[in-house]
């Protein structure tokens, strides 16, 4: 768990926010992987600070899982399209990576809603510099 | 090395098991004599790698250097899936033709004409399947005992009625825990099994299962985990990281009747990338030498217990699996060998006898020409020399990319010419390594450990060839470069011929003797499937499989360009040639 919850109503609401969004796989996810218990909702920081640390834990943990097709954490394109400047908003990223798009797979199973929640963050933070 | 006379035992006990086996035979069943013997029937393709030899050889000269300016297409079907291409190696028996397309479509076709005789759709559980990295292709069958067998990406293995299409068994082999494994390699029939390796090289979660199947129920008689399996293999992975770790074998072994033994290659171990760099041996994502990853094992066919094994990359820095190809058994002088490509581009040559534990090296060469993951490999032991290890942060220009030197695309072995065919792919990456946390054991969660970004060897073009050399001593006798790297196997034969399915379409015949191009047909897409020769009716036919789309294909826009960022990546075609 990357993020400590600060108290267990906030957490519920983050996860009732979070379950209304995209309801069936968030229930598949914590059956599945045993990984997202229910009280596991992002817990977004506000400072400056902890953003930062969060998209750079975020970008050391979408290098590890999705690196391989979107070269150089998502900044140049490879098996996968760069995403750096992608045209989607929040919600249709979250519901890329949950459901996979054409040759990419489904990541509902696997990551855990807040790994999903904080890589469509960095994903959209990314600059285009190409 | 035992000399052969000491073998004949052990073929005989082969032999007699396909007796107890006791399916009766019928227009076009193939029974283990049959399989057996594949090497000697040059008609059929009769499995993967057409003949438990593992040539991709075949015996047919109608088709030859003469007259091969004149093969035209005599059929082309398309199947009616095929995201990322067909990618499957086509079976042919008695002239029916058999293949899979993506997604779970199992063909049955005449082999002179094309027409349909039937086709199979299996009910695949898309949420599993399209949740593991590696869908929804189908890499090919196998045949035996009136069936067909077929793996699914969801993890079953199904047995179908090889004159009908039906149903004969349908089973669940690889349950997961949490992760998403399956099968997309072919299945190869060992004897009364069905043999098969799953995939899941970067997936976090043990154990990388090769199943010996029972052909005629589908129940699993054995199972080899790749990794975790045993306590040498335990032993070799510090902090119990064999349950991220890993492993598989994602491509078809083959079967040793002399030793009784199946030969099979594993994958890489997870994360592909280890941030520990120099310390890895007691430090970082997976300390130790992280057994049997990016190893060769060979099992007892009938047990499934482990006899040898080498590790061709002890601890693997660079996702250099061994599962990729083929096992090329050779002899020579008396001697028995067995050849064996590493995606690192190094070709191991082993002693057949599995007695030694690991296995005895009696070459290792290097194919690739623009490595510097390692200086070299000693050809006495076959262990890598000089590695560069790769440590958190970034390294420039790191060559051959994970894609690696040698992809799973299989090479051919002539016995004519003595020479073995095989793809070389050169290019390189800058990547950076990082500290990631490590998923939770048995999630299936993509491990990789780094980003990167492909690029072109320093000095000049990504490129490509295709050599001819002795198999054992990895001498040259004349070798060919490609602009583009090709991604398919290859095929040699009698006729003197190499087939060579390139990566921007164009599918050519060269000279077996001198690598001169003799013939080539625009076949509209990219390749990275198999080749094969048959006959039906008497008549020599070349069959082809089309489509783009693979992993390794993806490097191909952002390196070259066009036609490979207009090229589709959801279409594929069986291709058939002939003389007019």
């Amino acid at each position: 768990m990357l993020f400590r919850l600060k108290s267990a109503t906030a957490a519920l609401c983050m996860t009732a926010a979070f379950a209304l969004a995209l309801p069936a796989w968030v229930n598949a996810a914590e059956e599945t992987t045993g990984n997202a218990p229910a009280a596991a909702a992002p817990d977004k920081p506000v400072d400056a600070e902890a953003q930062a640390k969060r998209m750079k834990n975020a970008r050391v943990g979408f290098g590890n899982n999705c690196g391989r097709c979107h070269e150089n954490f998502g900044l140049h394109a490879g098996p996968g399209p760069k995403l750096a400047g992608i045209k989607l908003n929040k919600e249709q990223v979250v519901t890329t990576i949950a459901n996979g798009r054409n040759a990419m797979p489904s990541f509902k199973k696997t990551l855990t809603p807040e790994q999903i929640d904080m890589y469509a963050d960095y994903i959209l933070s990314l600059k285009d510099a190409e | 090395m035992k000399p052969w006379s000491t073998y004949l035992k052990g073929t005989a006990k082969a032999l007699s098991a396909a007796a107890l086996i006791g399916v009766a035979a019928q227009s076009g069943a193939v029974e283990w004599d049959r399989l057996l013997n594949a090497d000697k029937d040059p008609n059929n393709w009769l499995m993967y790698h057409g003949s438990f030899k593992s040539w991709h050889y075949s015996d047919l000269s109608q088709i030859n250097t003469a007259n091969v300016k004149n093969m035209r297409v005599a059929w082309i079907h398309t199947p009616s899936a095929n995201k990322r291409g067909v990618q499957s190696f086509p079976i042919v028996v008695d002239g029916t033709l058999y293949y899979t397309s993506a997604s779970g479509q199992v063909w049955a076709l005449d082999g002179a004409t094309g027409e349909m005789k039937w086709k199979y759709q299996a009910k695949l559980d898309q949420e599993r399947s399209e949740g593991t990295f590696y869908n929804p292709y189908n890499r090919g069958l196998a045949v035996g005992y009136g069936n067909l067998y077929v793996g699914t990406t969801d993890g079953r293995m199904i047995a179908l009625d090889m004159n009908t299409g039906k149903v004969v068994w349908d089973k669940m082999i690889m349950t997961v825990e949490g992760g998403n494994k399956g099968f997309t390699g072919a299945p190869v029939v060992v004897k009364d099994l069905v043999v098969i390796g799953s995939n899941g090289g970067e997936l976090a979660g043990c154990c990388g299962p090769i199943f010996g199947v029972d052909a005629k129920t589908g129940e699993t008689r054995w199972q080899f985990d790749t990794i975790g399996g045993d306590e040498r293999s335990k032993a070799s992975w510090g902090n119990d990281s064999w349950k991220t770790g890993g492993g598989g074998g994602w491509m078809t072994g083959t079967y040793d009747a002399v030793t009784n033994s199946i030969w099979w290659g594993t994958a890489n171990p997870a994360p592909d990338y280890d941030w520990a760099g120099e310390a890895w041996k007691t430090e970082g994502a997976r300390p130790g030498d992280n057994l049997y990853s990016s190893s060769v094992v060979v099992l007892n066919a009938d047990t499934g217990e482990l006899k040898s094994w080498f590790q061709e990359m002890p601890h693997d820095a660079w996702d250099f699996d061994s599962a990729v190809g083929e096992f090329m058994l050779i002899e020579r002088g008396g001697k028995r060998y067995v050849m064996h490509p590493n995606k690192g581009g190094i070709i191991f040559v082993y002693d057949a006898d599995p007695s030694s534990q690991p296995l005895k090296v009696a070459n290792a060469y290097m194919i690739g020409k623009t490595f510097n993951y390692i200086k070299g490999v000693d050809a006495k032991t076959g262990q890598l020399v000089g590695r560069r290890e790769l440590p958190e942060g970034k390294h420039k220009n790191v060559c051959p990319a994970i894609d690696g030197a040698i992809s799973w695309n299989t090479g051919s072995y002539n016995p004519n010419t003595g020479l073995l065919y095989k793809v070389g792919q050169e290019w390189c990456f800058d990547i950076e390594v990082v500290k990631a946390d490590p998923p939770p054991a048995f999630s299936g969660q993509t491990y990789f450990g780094a980003s990167w970004t492909s690029v072109h060897p320093e000095g000049r073009k990504a490129f490509g060839h295709v050599s001819a050399r002795d198999p054992l001593t990895g001498k040259i006798k004349w070798e060919k470069e490609y602009k583009y790297p090709p991604l398919a196997s290859l095929l040699s034969t009698k006729g003197n011929l190499v087939f060579v399915p390139g990566a921007d379409g164009i599918f050519e015949a060269l000279d077996a003797r001198s690598g001169a191009k003799l013939w080539q047909h625009n076949n509209g897409i990219g390749h990275h499937g198999g080749v094969i020769s048959y006959t039906a009716k008497g008549k020599q036919y070349v069959a082809v499989v089309s489509g783009w789309g693979s992993h390794v294909s993806g490097n191909y826009c952002p390196l070259f360009g066009e036609p490979f960022c207009a090229m589709p990546t959801d279409a594929g075609q069986l291709l058939v040639f002939a003389l007019p």
